[in-house]
């Protein structure tokens, strides 16, 4: 096999006779991404992760990976010791392999002395190369570590040389000059002291910047990558408080791309603060370039460039869902609703209500102004809401209000909803005085019809409907109303049917309903076709 | 990092398989973002038997969304969809944790099977109501019926 497929892993060990290194193996591995971990980091809940697979997780979910308790980015600490564990396993490991992998094959084939014997070699040979590699990588890191000890060293000694050398001037006093009076070892003419006086400070302080600068260098790439690495984290920014401009240009000052969406442009300044502050916890941290590669990495798997065709599955829930895959995938639904709606819109039979709110005031003093219905109405007198006296009361004072001759007052209880179309307040104008369970129950407002108030409210009053109908009386009119409106959702009807079945009174009026289907239906129809500006005319002609 | 992940995950299930899969495998050689499983149906219970075809679809997120597995075998069981496959599992939605890999969730998906479903929170709404109304007999049956049927090769 490509030695690209030969994933390092725990299961290496498992058929050797030390396979309880895989458990070892498997602790020293990331949760996240299952490889050994890269700049252990401890969360405020003393879990560790790799610093770029847990800045990305809570910077996605803002919890711990492991016991789900809440913890941010910046109380992240390094695991210094278990970092250690990591890289010394990690160059041991091949060796320990080829060793372990040895005696298995000794044990398995203790007989057969040829083969074992060419095993062996193999074997031997590849425990060699193996060895030889790391050799050559420790002789390397040696001859790195011995080159960076001795720089060190002709700095140190180039220090001394000076200090020598300033030491060496002393003993000639006399030419005439005299000495920094404030120790930094210079000779000059007596007139220059007090401008040198004005410099030396500085000069002094620049030389000792110097001197602990040249043996921190002297320490080797840790030393000069810290020079050279980024010390300042960067925060997640207020994405929601910021204009896409202000963003792009902060994009722009981090120095990353800033095409695409708002939203794009957000999710790549997470993956870039994520890269960064990986990079600044890091014991190597890498240069600019690399993390502007892997940011390009990211780019191309998951940000603007990766292709759409995974990822998408699971969006419903990610802040990025895909609004145009998911309305195409639901249109029949969408479009279904649509056409109910126009429907209910169109005959609002959906009001069947004008009949039972002549049912339900059953007051003498109706009659007079529900000139609507008024032929159905023998027939349904059982007293609908007789089991509700809140609904009675209120109707009553509503029919009372109206005798006066007050202009109706709006129905509060719903007073959420939208106002009704031009053809509901029509209809209900008179009888919404009386009818409590109407959501629509405002008071006749000429609002401006728009789409959404159309669509909307037939299916509330029909939802609501559904609501009022284990009460009781809505039954009566549910049981005819089915007629004009061939296609209703099945769970109401559903619905519908159980109620019939189990209310022993509602049957009376379901079938006496019935009876009384064909002549009802024409004032339902011939009601919604006035226009708005009758309501008026009506009530104050009642 | 994703497919570096499932690589890994991959290569460990070869090298040590679990006991609740038969198969694990990616759809084809150069799309490592879609798998397909073959679930056991755990011993002992209705669905013994009985192997269940799964397709999991990674997001290229992954670990830090879940992937999204379904059942391509329609199996009778309380939390699944049976027309379309989809699992009613919280692991797969909100308590995902990127700790979690391809194999265990398919466990959880197993002892799902095993532990009988949530009736609850139905996608087959018949079994849930069968569970429901106590009738464990006729449930069982049931989901019996329909692993013979549907989940056992023969």
């Amino acid at each position: 096999m490509d030695s690209a497929y030969d994933v390092p892993d725990s299961t290496d060990w498992l058929n050797t006779p030390l396979n309880g290194f895989s458990e070892l193996e498997n602790a020293l591995h990331c949760q996240i991404c299952k490889e050994f971990y890269d700049t252990p980091m401890i969360t405020s809940c003393n879990h560790t992760f790799c610093s770029k697979c847990i800045r990305t997780s809570l910077s996605s979910d803002g919890k711990c990976p492991a016991c789900r308790t809440s913890d941010q980015a910046n109380k992240l600490r390094n695991n210094w010791a278990l970092q250690e564990v990591v890289t010394t396993f990690v160059t041991a490991r091949p060796a320990a392999l080829g060793v372990a992998r040895q005696a298995q094959e000794e044990l398995e084939a203790p007989k057969r002395v040829g083969k074992r014997k060419r095993a062996a070699v193999l074997d031997s040979d590849d425990i060699a190369e193996a060895e030889a590699s790391r050799r050559t990588t420790r002789s390397k890191s040696r001859r790195i570590a011995a080159s960076q000890e001795s720089q060190p060293e002709p700095i140190e000694i180039a220090d001394s040389d000076d200090e020598d050398e300033e030491y060496r001037p002393q003993p000639p006093p006399d030419d005439g000059l005299v000495e920094c009076p404030l120790g930094c070892g210079k000779r000059m003419k007596e007139v220059d002291v007090f401008t040198h006086l004005d410099r030396c400070e500085d000069e002094k302080k620049q030389a000792s910047r110097s001197k602990t600068k040249a043996p921190l260098n002297g320490f080797g790439r840790s030393a000069s990558g810290q020079n050279a690495r980024p010390h300042d984290r960067i925060n997640e920014l207020n994405y929601s408080m910021m204009k896409e401009l202000a963003l792009k240009k902060k994009l722009k000052d981090v120095g990353i791309p800033d095409w695409g969406s708002k939203q794009l442009q957000i999710q790549r300044h997470k993956e870039w603060v994520n890269i960064w502050n990986a990079n600044c916890d890091s014991n190597h941290p890498r240069s600019k370039r690399e993390l502007l590669h892997d940011l390009d990495v990211w780019e191309r798997t998951q940000g603007g460039r990766a292709s759409n065709a995974n990822g998408l599955s699971s969006t419903i829930m990610k802040k990025d869902f895909d609004r145009d895959a998911y309305s195409k995938r639901h249109e029949d639904d969408f479009s279904r609703l649509i056409a109910d709606a126009k429907r209910k819109k169109s005959n609002p039979a959906a009001e069947p209500k004008p009949p039972k709110d002549e049912e339900d005031t059953i007051q003498q003093p109706t009659a007079s102004e529900t000139p609507i219905s008024t032929e159905p109405t023998t027939n349904d007198r059982t007293k609908p809401y007789e089991d509700n006296p809140e609904a009675l009361s209120s109707v009553r004072e509503k029919v009372e209000a109206l005798n006066r001759g007050e202009s109706i007052e709006p129905v509060m209880n719903e007073g959420f909803k939208a106002p009704a179309t031009e053809v509901l307040p029509m209809d209900t104008g008179p009888s919404d005085a009386h009818d409590f369970a109407l959501p629509h129950a405002t008071q006749p407002i000429a609002d401006p019809p728009s789409i959404f108030n159309a669509t909307t409210n037939p299916l509330d009053t029909h939802e609501d409907r559904n609501a009022s109908q284990p009460a009781g009386p809505a039954h009566g009119e549910a049981g005819p109303e089915k007629d004009p409106i061939p296609l209703r959702r099945p769970s109401s009807r559903d619905e519908h049917s159980t109620h019939e079945h189990t209310g022993s009174p509602c049957d009376l009026a379901t079938h006496i309903a019935d009876t009384s289907d064909p002549p009802r239906k024409v004032p339902m129809f011939a009601v919604p076709a006035q226009p708005v500006g009758d309501i008026d005319g009506g009530v104050a002609g009642s | 990092m994703a497919s570096k992940r499932l690589i890994k995950e991959l290569d460990a299930y070869n090298k040590d398989p679990s006991p609740a899969l038969k198969a694990l495998e990616p759809k084809s050689e150069d799309d490592l973002f879609h798998w397909v499983a073959v679930l056991r149906g755990p011993e002992g219970t209705a669905y013994e038997g009985g192997r269940f075809t799964l397709t999991i679809t990674l997001p290229s997120t992954y670990p830090n969304t879940p992937p999204e597995i379904r059942f391509q075998t329609p199996i009778c069981h309380p939390n699944v969809n049976f027309k379309t496959g989809e699992i009613c599992l919280d692991l797969l939605k909100t308590s995902w944790t990127p700790a979690y890999g391809v194999v265990s969730t398919l466990e959880a998906v197993q002892q799902l099977l095993s532990a009988g479903g949530e009736p609850d929170s139905p996608l087959n709404i018949d079994l849930a109501r069968l569970l429901r109304e106590g009738d464990l007999v006729g449930a069982e049956g049931l989901v019996r019926f329909y692993t013979r049927m549907l989940a056992m090769p023969r």
